[in-house]
C-alpha cells in the first residue's frame, strides 16, 4: 500500500512539474508575442532546468514516460479531425499531395545525408 | 455518456495495435488505421462527429504537456548532442530551407493561388507553429493545420523505411530527419523506435520549428512577388 501511494505521489509530482513548465512557456509566448507555442518554450526551460540540476532526471520519469509512450494514441483524434477539412483538402488535392510527398521525401534525405556525412 | 467516445478511441487504438504488431510493413500503423476507422465511421453513418470531438479534447490537451516532456529524452542524450552541435544546426537549417523551398516549388507547378502557397509553407513544423505562421503571412490556418497532420502521418508511416533504403542508418541522422520533416507525429514514431532516434527527433522538431518561424516571412515575401 505504501509503495502504491508513493508511486502515485511521484507521478503527480512529475506531472505537476511538466504543467508548471508548460504554463511558464505559455507566459513567455503571451508576453513575447512570438509565433512559437508555449509548449516549445516549456520544453526548452525544462531542458535547461535538468541541465542545471535544478530538477533531477529521475524525478521526471513517471509522468514523462506516461506521456511519451502514449503520444501516438493522443494523435488519433487529431487525425480524425482531418474529417472537417475534407472539402478544403479535396479542392486542391493535387497540389497539396504532390508538394507534401515530394518535399517530405527530399527533407528526410537531405537532413539524413547531411548529418551522416558531417559526422563521419 | 459522452466520454464513451474517448474510451472508443483507446479501445480501437489498443485493439488495432495488438492486431498490427505482428505485421512488419510500415503501413501496419495503428494511428493510421484508428483514424481511418473513425473517419469512415463518421462519414458513412449519421453519428455525430462533434460529440466525438468534444469527448476527445482530453487527448488533444495532453499533446501540449507531451511536447514539454520531450525535454527528458533530450536531456538523456545531452552528451551526444553536445558533441555534434555544429552538424545538428547545419543539417536542420538545410532541412528547413529545403522544406519550404521544395514544397513551394512543387506546389507552384500546380497552382499560383497565393493563399494556398502560403498555407503550404509551414507544412513540416508542429501545428501550433504552423498555424501561427499561416496567420502571420496570410495563409489559411485551418488548411495549414490539416496539411501538417497529413505530412506528419506520411513521415511517420514511410520515413524510417525510406531512410533505410537510402542507406541512412545512423540513428541520430534518422531522428533528425524525422523531426525536421514530420514534427511531433514523426517524433512520436521516433521515440517508439529508439532512445537516440527519439531524442534527436525532439531536437530537430524544436530547432526546425524555430528556424521555420524566423525564415517563413522571407518565403512569404517571395510568394507575394510571384
Amino acid at each position: 500500500m505504501m509503495k502504491i501511494s508513493s508511486t502515485f505521489t511521484n507521478f503527480l509530482k512529475s506531472a505537476a512539474i511538466i504543467l508548471i513548465f508548460l504554463y511558464l512557456g505559455k507566459g513567455i509566448t503571451a508576453i513575447s508575442g512570438l509565433p512559437i507555442p508555449g509548449a516549445i518554450f516549456g520544453l526548452l526551460l525544462l531542458f535547461l532546468a535538468l541541465n542545471l540540476r535544478f530538477i533531477r532526471y529521475h524525478t521526471m520519469l513517471p509522468a514523462s514516460s506516461f506521456l511519451l509512450s502514449n503520444m501516438t494514441l493522443f494523435f488519433v483524434p487529431v487525425g480524425v479531425g482531418l474529417l472537417q477539412y475534407g472539402a478544403l483538402l479535396s479542392q486542391h488535392w493535387l497540389a497539396i499531395t504532390a508538394s507534401s510527398v515530394l518535399s517530405t521525401v527530399v527533407v528526410l534525405l537531405v537532413v539524413g545525408h547531411c548529418y551522416q556525412r558531417l559526422t563521419k | 455518456m459522452i466520454y464513451l467516445w474517448a474510451i472508443a478511441t483507446i479501445v480501437v487504438f489498443l485493439l488495432l495495435k495488438k492486431l498490427l504488431t505482428p505485421i512488419t510493413s510500415p503501413l501496419a500503423n495503428p494511428l493510421l488505421w484508428s483514424m481511418s476507422f473513425f473517419i469512415l465511421l463518421f462519414s458513412l453513418s449519421s453519428l455525430d462527429y462533434q460529440q466525438y470531438k468534444q469527448a476527445n479534447q482530453l487527448f488533444i490537451w495532453l499533446l501540449e504537456p507531451a511536447v514539454v516532456a520531450f525535454a527528458i529524452p533530450l536531456f538523456n542524450q545531452v552528451k551526444q548532442i553536445k558533441q555534434q552541435v555544429a552538424a545538428i544546426l547545419i543539417s536542420c537549417s538545410a532541412g528547413v530551407v529545403v522544406a519550404m523551398g521544395s514544397g513551394l516549388a512543387v506546389a507552384y507547378a500546380f497552382t499560383s493561388d497565393k493563399h494556398l502557397l502560403l498555407s503550404l509553407l509551414p507544412k513540416s513544423v508542429t501545428s501550433p507553429i504552423a498555424m501561427a505562421i499561416a496567420n502571420q503571412t496570410g495563409g489559411l490556418a485551418a488548411l495549414s493545420a490539416a496539411v501538417v497532420i497529413a505530412v506528419g502521418l506520411l513521415g511517420a508511416l514511410g520515413g524510417f523505411t525510406l531512410l533505410k533504403w537510402c542507406n541512412i542508418t545512423n540513428p541520430q541522422a534518422q531522428g533528425l530527419a524525422m523531426g525536421c520533416s514530420a514534427h511531433a507525429i514523426g517524433t512520436a514514431k521516433a521515440i517508439e523506435t529508439g532512445k537516440e532516434e527519439g531524442a534527436f527527433s525532439s531536437l530537430a522538431l524544436v530547432i526546425s520549428g524555430i528556424l521555420t518561424a524566423i525564415l517563413a516571412p522571407v518565403f512569404a515575401w517571395i510568394i507575394q512577388g510571384l
